[in-house]
């Protein structure tokens, strides 16, 4: 079993659990370095997000190598509700492989298809490729894994509608606004009532490109608060309409429990004839936009309602497509799996060649030196014929042997082969892979 | 040999065709990269044939009903390849991919061959009076579409019911300003075009022939243009009004010429 997952998720521990496992993104290079030191572990790369904290492991002792990197999480968590092993996970061989595909294509994710875990598992494959030396935590193996899983993610995203539509209230908000504005970059918003999912909205369509920001809340310090963050300007509560008429996308989120925006306030506030577009999203419950204001020419209001359906209505799509996704994988698993299965032969294939060259070399030696009326070009032709030769004969056997461990009957084939060229005595040992 | 050039342009319009409607089927976003190459090939298919045609008969395809639907499909097809080398706007071409195939198909079907009748009016004048007038035309049909397709998209997203519409077609702005632009673009091509034919009338024939129908469905199309333009420029009207103006203009305008051709007959029009 060469690989091993372990780890913790948002499937098996709560938000207040997985926080105890998480590592610091400056902790994880000497995290790595002190898992490399087991010499169970050949290969390690940690994922550690707020959804996830996992090890992945390419082993030459599998127990000795989990057991190592479930003490170091377990000391990392301290004292746990439950005892750790009871939030923890272990996947191994084809598993493991098949789990980290799932983690990047985001079938694994709390968000299904959510699209940053891509990026989360390129850092995480970044960091250790960073460490060198004795600490070097990726080899020939795990460039192989990650970077296949990288592309997985792609083709998976690629090939199927899984990280299509919006995922939550926030994404469903700025994929309308992106619907009517195109590109949201230089547009100006304004949120009336600084709540968290005010906030969280604002958050998005400032990641889009909105330029302007104003913020309008009954408590001023905590407009001011929000303004500063996201490079705006907090106005009065009882101000907001003078502003109103400039902006182009307005969150409303206040917890006031009657409508702030009514139609007849809107009527003389604001022009008669809308010449651009005003999207409204008003998050708020009880709502803080009359309905009859969406009726407007060039008003397009949505509520959390409205919203949420979307959203819905995107995860019930994403959810068709999971099986689409899943073929992919299931396929790319399949490939890697062969390409890891054909390195079983690479240590005798090599034990092979250097034994035949060193006979080349004698018995072209000991062919020259009773050559010796040969010029030095035919003595060069001489040495490149008997190369040739054995490159030739030698190629169909080792294709075939890496075939055959592709295959998953490198066992059979090597035994057989072994004894063929008498080098039964000739171990194989795994460290001789990379 | 020309008609086969045109014709494999007409099939690959064709097939491009296919192409948006089944991504539009299946409301997926937006249309694919292949229909880029895809029109591509169709259009330089289809400018090979119009050089073919040049060669053969020493004139550009730009008078009688078939070299002229084909030279109208040529710059439809060449606003659909620039379309879709967008990705913003790619999907425009769902309504201008059937629009290029079914004249260029048209055209094959009535003969793409000059209609040897002696004309006064030839060389550059009439060159750059028909390929300007077609431009216009042209380009009016993309701000048309776009226009329509703005409109659709504003509906499913004023009424919250987001379909296929909504997924495959572009953002509002988007269309707004190929609207925009292609509306401009046409005016000014057609405004040349009819200046063109008017100077040379007052210089070589004395004065413009009012009784002419081309003459006057041509100055009904610019006026309505001209509508189509005050609608979104002057006054205080919003992109949709703006937009409503545009695609009722080109409606009635094409209705117009469909209805003029069955009652005056083919004589008296270019197209």
């Amino acid at each position: 079993m060469p690989f091993a997952v372990v780890g913790v998720n948002h499937r098996t521990a709560p938000i207040e659990v997985r926080e105890r496992f998480a590592f610091d993104t400056t902790e994880v290079p000497d995290v790595l370095a002190h898992v490399l030191e087991n010499r169970g572990v050949a290969e390690v790369a940690l994922i550690s997000t707020c959804n996830r904290t996992e090890f992945y492991l390419h082993v030459s002792d599998s127990e000795m190598a989990v057991t190592h990197v479930l003490k170091t999480l377990e000391r990392q968590a301290g004292e746990l509700p439950k005892p750790a092993e009871r939030y923890l996970y272990v996947n191994r061989s084809k598993d493991a492989v098949e789990h980290l595909y799932r983690v990047a294509s985001g079938l694994d994710s709390m968000v299904l298809g959510e699209v940053q875990i891509q990026g989360q598992v390129r850092d995480a494959y970044a960091v250790a490729r960073s460490l060198t030396g004795q600490r070097q935590a990726v080899r020939a193996v795990f460039n192989r894994l990650f970077q296949s899983a990288l592309s997985v993610g792609g083709r998976v995203r690629s090939e199927t509608r899984l990280s299509e539509g919006a995922a939550s209230v926030p994404s469903a908000a700025v994929e309308l606004a992106r619907k009517i504005f195109g590109s949201l970059r230089g547009r100006r918003g304004m949120v009336i009532g600084a709540g968290d999912m005010g906030e969280l909205t604002l958050q998005c369509l400032v990641d889009e490109g909105v330029a302007s920001v104003m913020v309008a809340s009954r408590n001023m310090l905590r407009a001011q608060k929000v303004a500063e963050k996201y490079g705006g300007a907090a106005v009065a509560f009882s101000d907001f309409w003078d502003e109103l008429p400039k902006m182009d996308i307005v969150v409303t989120s206040t917890a006031a429990p009657h409508a702030m925006v009514t139609l007849g306030e809107f009527r003389r506030r604001m022009p008669r004839k809308l010449k651009a577009p005003l999207f409204v999203i008003d998050i708020a419950i009880p709502r803080d936009v009359e309905p009859e204001i969406g009726e407007l020419p060039n008003v397009f209001l949505y509520s959390v309602d409205d919203l949420q359906q979307i959203v819905d209505a995107s995860f019930e799509r994403r959810q068709t497509e999971v099986p689409k996704a899943e073929a992919i994988i299931r396929d790319e698993v399949d490939k890697f799996w062969r390409w890891y299965s054909g390195l079983q032969a690479v240590p005798f294939i090599r034990q092979l060649r250097g034994r035949v060259e060193a006979v080349r070399q004698t018995e072209l030696d000991h062919a020259l030196s009773k050559l010796g009326h040969l010029s030095e070009s035919d003595r060069q032709r001489v040495e490149r014929l008997t190369r040739d030769l054995l490159q030739k004969v030698l190629h169909q056997p080792t294709a075939r042997m890496r075939a055959a461990a592709e295959d998953g009957r490198e066992h059979d084939i090597l035994v057989a082969a072994r004894y063929l060229f008498g080098m039964e005595e000739d171990g194989t040992g795994e460290e001789e892979q990379e | 040999m020309h008609v086969v050039a045109y014709a494999f342009a007409a099939v690959l319009y064709l097939t491009a065709t296919a192409r948006f409607a089944v991504r539009f089927a299946k409301a997926r976003r937006g249309a694919s990269a292949s229909v880029a190459i895809i029109t591509s090939v169709g259009l330089l298919s289809h400018l090979v044939g119009i050089t073919l045609y040049w060669a053969r008969y020493g004139e550009p395809p730009l008078v009688g009903l078939g070299p002229s639907l084909s030279a109208l499909a040529l710059l439809v097809a060449l606003a659909l390849a620039g379309l879709a080398l967008t990705s913003e706007a790619r999907s425009v071409g769902f309504l201008l991919a059937p629009a290029a195939a079914l004249l260029l198909l048209v055209a094959i079907v009535v003969g793409i061959e000059p209609t040897g009748s002696a004309m006064a009016f030839r060389g550059s004048w009439l060159t750059l009076h028909i390929s300007l007038s077609f431009l216009g035309y042209a380009s009016w049909f993309v701000a048309a579409a776009a226009a329509l397709i703005y409109l659709l998209q504003f509906h499913e997203l004023k009424h919250k019911q987001l379909g296929a519409v909504f997924e495959f077609f572009p953002p509002l702005n988007t269309l707004d300003r190929l609207s925009e632009w292609a509306l401009v673009t046409g005016f000014s091509a057609l405004t040349l075009g009819i200046s063109l034919g008017w100077a040379w009338t007052i210089r070589f024939e004395g004065g413009f022939r009012w009784s002419d129908p081309k003459v006057v469905w041509a100055l009904l199309a610019w006026t309505a243009l001209l509508l189509a333009l005050w609608a979104r420029f002057g006054g205080r009207r919003t992109s949709r009004q703006a937009a409503i103006w545009n695609v009722a203009g080109f409606g009635v305008i094409s209705l117009a010429y469909f209805v003029a051709r069955l009652i005056i007959g083919e004589g008296q029009f270019f197209l």
